[in-house]
């Protein structure tokens, strides 16, 4: 199966001498979706925001193809919308921003799946949220993503919304995407997860 | 250039910008009246002996009327950069706080794109807000300084809000390196008042008291936003304008850029 991503001897600590990551290994393949797992504090979304290159003085190599870097989606360290607008307006931004000529669509079945579009007009800061996490979700994911870097996606989310996005998730993985995603709760990863890695303050171990 | 394009449609949607907007054209009609309160009610030794320079007086008193009203109006934008200044200010340390910088930084071609864009969408608004200020002044000339709308002062005043527009540029650009440093809301709300009241006022009359007021208005930005309402601007001061905008911005990007690229986001 065609690798995605690979990262070889990750480290990296915000302070000196205080390393998060250390000597971390991985690889994901296409349509794979791989769990991360990890108490509070262990580097689970700074290897993520190292994967999209958020963050760039650490050590090791990232490998990821330019053109799954070009469809990469990221929702990390909680809901990210632009508060100060409209659901409507926050979604058409971000096809607006889209480095396709023709524009980035967000899917509009996981917006009628999360149930937003009863929420169109409403500015994004006035969201519970729940809602302001399905929205970032749709924001993130659109029809093209190679690649899904998921920090907790379904935090804030209600049983039934979070049951549709796992049912969703698994289909998108099915169709191709790959997906690399964090949870503090163990059962979601076991559940969706083809594979789960635990990453520990010392590094990596595998479940 | 997506990047660019998305950041305008925020500053047309936001309901930030929209106030400033607003603010703005409520503002064009406060100085209006101030104005015709001023050059009408109050008498020109009066406002000497309140410590206007001549020139200022007889600005006041001699030129407000048709197209130069807008020239003298002009006179006041520094005190509009505050309402441009919010939205600005709201957006980028609302964009670091939740994160949707990511959203503009994986669809960036690099890093430096991504700054430079989001700094010149700030640029476009600052000039936007400009344009609707000249105009609004235009329409309440109409109505509290009539005649005096001739095509030689036309071209003179199209000649002025094009410099200012390029200074409303520069002093954007520098405001969003500011705020783009600070990175929180109300530290850069602060500076940029204190930039713009008690800063640029103190600065001036320091550099009165050195006698050096001419080097001021030609170096610091927010005097720069204000050197350009008597209406008689010659090539030399409208070529240091231009030369001067120019550098802040590309010193603001170069400064900028560089610690963006270097920034845990």
């Amino acid at each position: 199966m065609e690798t995605i991503a690979a990262l070889k001897h990750i480290s990296f600590g915000y302070e000196k001498n205080v390393p998060i990551l250390k000597d971390i290994s991985l690889e994901i393949k296409k349509g794979e979706i791989v769990g991360l797992a990890g108490g509070n504090g262990s580097g689970k979304s700074t290897l993520l925001k190292i994967m999209a290159g958020f963050i760039s003085d650490y050590r090791g190599t990232v490998h990821i193809a330019e053109a799954v870097m070009e469809n990469l989606a990221c929702v990390i360290d909680g809901s990210a919308v632009f508060e100060d607008l409209s659901v409507g307006h926050n979604l058409e931004m971000i096809t607006k921003m889209s480095k396709n000529a023709e524009g980035r669509k967000p899917d509009e079945d996981l917006i009628d799946l999360l149930d937003l579009r009863k929420y169109y007009r409403r500015k994004a800061s006035k969201l519970s949220l729940g809602n302001q996490q399905k929205l970032a979700l749709c924001m993130a994911l659109h029809q093209d993503t190679a690649l899904a870097l998921l920090d907790e996606p379904f935090n804030g989310l209600d049983p039934m919304s979070k049951a549709r996005l796992l049912h969703y998730l698994k289909q998108r993985a099915d169709s191709g995407m790959s997906i690399l995603m964090t949870s503090h709760i163990r059962g979601d990863l076991e559940l969706l997860c083809d594979r789960l890695i635990e990453i520990e303050k010392t590094g990596e171990k595998q479940a | 250039m997506n990047i660019y394009s998305a950041e305008i449609y925020r500053y047309q949607k936001s309901f930030y910008s929209r106030l400033a907007f607003a603010i703005t054209a409520v503002f064009a009609v406060l100085v209006a009246l101030f104005l015709n309160y001023v050059s009408r009610g109050v008498s020109g030794e009066f406002l000497q002996i309140m410590g206007l320079p001549a020139d200022a007086v007889s600005l006041i008193k001699e030129n407000l009327f048709g197209f130069r009203y807008v020239a003298v109006a002009l006179s006041a934008t520094a005190i509009l950069m505050i309402p441009a200044g919010f939205p600005v200010v709201i957006h980028i340390s609302s964009d670091y706080q939740q994160g949707t910088i990511r959203y503009e930084m994986i669809n960036s071609r690099s890093r430096t794109a991504c700054y430079i864009a989001r700094s010149f969408a700030a640029g476009s608004f600052g000039v936007v807000l400009l344009w609707e200020y000249g105009l609004a002044s235009l329409l309440v000339s109409a109505v509290f300084f009539h005649g005096g709308f001739t095509v030689s002062d036309l071209g003179q005043v199209l000649l002025i809000m094009l410099l200012q527009s390029v200074v409303v540029f520069a002093f954007m650009n520098f405001l969003y390196l500011i705020c783009d440093l600070i990175r929180n809301q109300i530290l850069s709300m602060s500076v940029l008042f204190l930039m713009i009241l008690l800063f640029t006022p103190g600065l001036e009359l320091l550099l009165d008291l050195l006698e050096i007021r001419n080097l001021c208005g030609s170096v610091w930005i927010v005097s720069m936003l204000t050197v350009l309402s008597d209406f008689r601007i010659s090539a030399g001061s409208a070529a240091s304008l231009m030369l001067a905008g120019t550098l802040y911005i590309v010193i603001s990007i170069l400064l900028g850029t560089a610690k963006f690229k270097k920034r845990r986001i």
